[in-house]
């Protein structure tokens, strides 16, 4: 089980706030943490990490005791076996790809396998500067798992990245997460992101948790008795007569809906969306016979 | 004119300048990774006091440093007491006034420089299990070898163009202390026109060819 109990004044944009919260989690599971930018979600992985000490608190993780206020501990970022993955990558430019691996680990076996395991062997002597976002990213995951943490922290890690590099990246991710058991926590305004890959979703606004639990129950909750529902991005929005037609991105699908004005006005190109619908009689068959 | 007290004194000049380049870059680059890196108390008085010799005049930095290391000096007294070492009139009195007058042009310098660098890095550096000193070794300094390359360049700069400091603590005597800009000085007080150009024309000429040096190899990355 890993505890993290703190309490940390943040400086927003309308002033002070206290980041306060206390979140258990299970060993082995993946959480997701969403929420507003500026609620307060980097501070917690920093925390964790020790990169930032809170005003008070206590973070417990199995049977080591990483940081309590009370008891004056407060465990040095070196000392955590934390895997943070940042949001700008952070990967040492002067460094190649393998020396990146290995400026984390002496085991160079384990680094052969992990450059295999993300497909990046052939890139293994380029500098960072001559890859593309996606591969950088697939160097900072291979480098945050190197050392086996016991924490895998993942700030906003797949934003920037195009939908395919997404998905594709987002299926690393949990390949990884599963073959080495690491406990997850991943941080990311993008709700489909967090649908896909979490267990369990903690949504933050302005320092404190307002939702905890099951993704479906959280944005499903007054709609649970939809027999069907996705979580999607708006591509386009045209009118047609008195509706609009929305093209939605569901994973790697386009899907054609219509809008009425009243949802024309809260809804807008470039936002997640859930679509549900009650009355649905789906076909089922096995891929490649005809519907 | 190009007789042995020339050699002598560009000989001595460019020792000087090294040794004291040399003990900059030890002392400077620890400085500067300690004012930008660790939290301490008194961090600003230690800053200006290395900082003072940049904007005092010289001669008043020598005079300090008799103060300091002469004979009789606080520290001086002990060092040629327990260790026979004496700085005055010694051509290490113009490697320690040279020391002192370049160092603050070093930790300003390289300090920007390291402060310059991603803190992320630092920080990834960090999780990733390296401590404080190798993280400033294999992350920090590499990332910032361009401002600590500059701030060598301008430390040498100073050094070999120390004048007042030197002349207060190690004097000018030839063959010993007096380096180039002492002996020009020494020149030109006698109306030793031609040894004056000789030695002028020298010492402007090493020092353009070492600023096209720091040009062509400090420059910053995005220009190459």
């Amino acid at each position: 089980m890993i505890a993290l109990e703190m309490r940390k004044e943040l400086v927003a944009a309308d002033g002070p706030m206290w980041l306060d919260l206390a979140i258990e989690l299970k060993e082995g599971s993946l959480i997701g943490i969403t929420g507003p930018s500026g609620a307060g979600k980097t501070t917690i992985l920093r925390a964790l990490s020790g990169l930032l000490t809170p005003e008070s608190g206590r973070i417990r993780v199995g049977d080591e005791l990483w940081y309590s206020s009370d008891l004056g501990v407060n465990l040095r970022p070196q000392q955590r076996e934390v895997g943070l993955l940042f949001q700008d990558y952070a990967l040492f430019p002067h460094m190649t790809v393998r020396q990146n691996l290995e400026f984390a680990t002496r085991d160079r076996r384990h680094v052969d396998e992990l450059l295999a395991l993300v497909e990046l062997e052939a890139l293994a002597d380029r500098f960072p500067e001559t890859l593309s976002n996606g591969q950088k990213q697939r160097v900072a995951l291979a480098r945050a798992v190197v050392r086996r943490p016991k924490l895998l922290l993942l700030d906003e890690p797949l934003s920037g990245l195009d939908p395919q590099m997404r998905r594709r990246l987002q299926d690393e991710l949990l390949r990884l997460h599963r073959r080495f058991e690491l406990t997850t926590i991943l941080v990311s305004h993008d709700l489909a992101e967090v649908f896909r890959l979490c267990e369990r979703v903690v949504r933050l606004e302005r320092g404190m948790i307002v939702a905890d639990g099951d993704p479906w129950q959280l944005v499903d909750e007054h709609e649970t008795s939809h027999k069907f529902s996705f979580i999607g991005e708006v591509v386009d929005i045209r009118p047609a007569d008195v509706v609009f037609l929305a093209v939605v991105a569901v994973g790697q699908q386009l899907i054609e809906l219509v809008l009425t004005a009243d949802d024309r006005l809260r809804i807008d190109v470039g936002q997640q969306v859930l679509i549900g619908s009650k009355a649905f009689n789906p076909v089922v068959k096995p891929v490649g016979e005809p519907l | 004119m190009w007789d042995a007290d020339f050699t002598t004194s560009l000989r001595l000049s460019i020792q000087v300048a090294c040794v004291a380049t040399l003990l900059v870059a030890v002392v400077g680059l620890g400085l500067a990774w300690l004012f930008a890196t660790i939290p301490f108390r008194g961090k600003e008085l230690l800053d200006l006091l290395v900082t003072l010799p940049l904007v005092l005049p010289p001669t008043v930095v020598g005079y300090y440093l008799i103060v300091l290391f002469g004979r009789e000096g606080v520290i001086g007294f002990w060092l040629d007491h327990w260790l026979g070492i004496s700085v005055t009139f010694h051509w290490s009195g113009a490697v320690l006034a040279s020391f002192v007058v370049a160092l603050p042009l070093m930790v300003k310098t390289t300090r920007a420089a390291l402060e310059a660098v991603d803190s992320n890095l630092i920080a990834a550096a960090y999780t990733l299990g390296h401590s404080r000193l190798e993280t400033a070794f294999r992350v920090t300094f590499p990332l910032a070898r361009r401002g600590i390359f500059a701030g060598l360049v301008l430390a040498f700069a100073r050094a070999i163009g120390e004048f007042g400091a030197t002349l207060m603590l190690a004097g000018n005597i030839p063959g010993k202390t007096a380096t180039m800009p002492l002996s020009i000085f020494s020149a030109a007080a006698s109306g030793e026109w031609s040894r004056t150009h000789a030695y002028v024309v020298v010492l402007t000429a090493f020092s353009a060819l070492f600023l096209a040096l720091a040009n062509r190899y400090g420059r910053p990355p995005e220009s190459n």
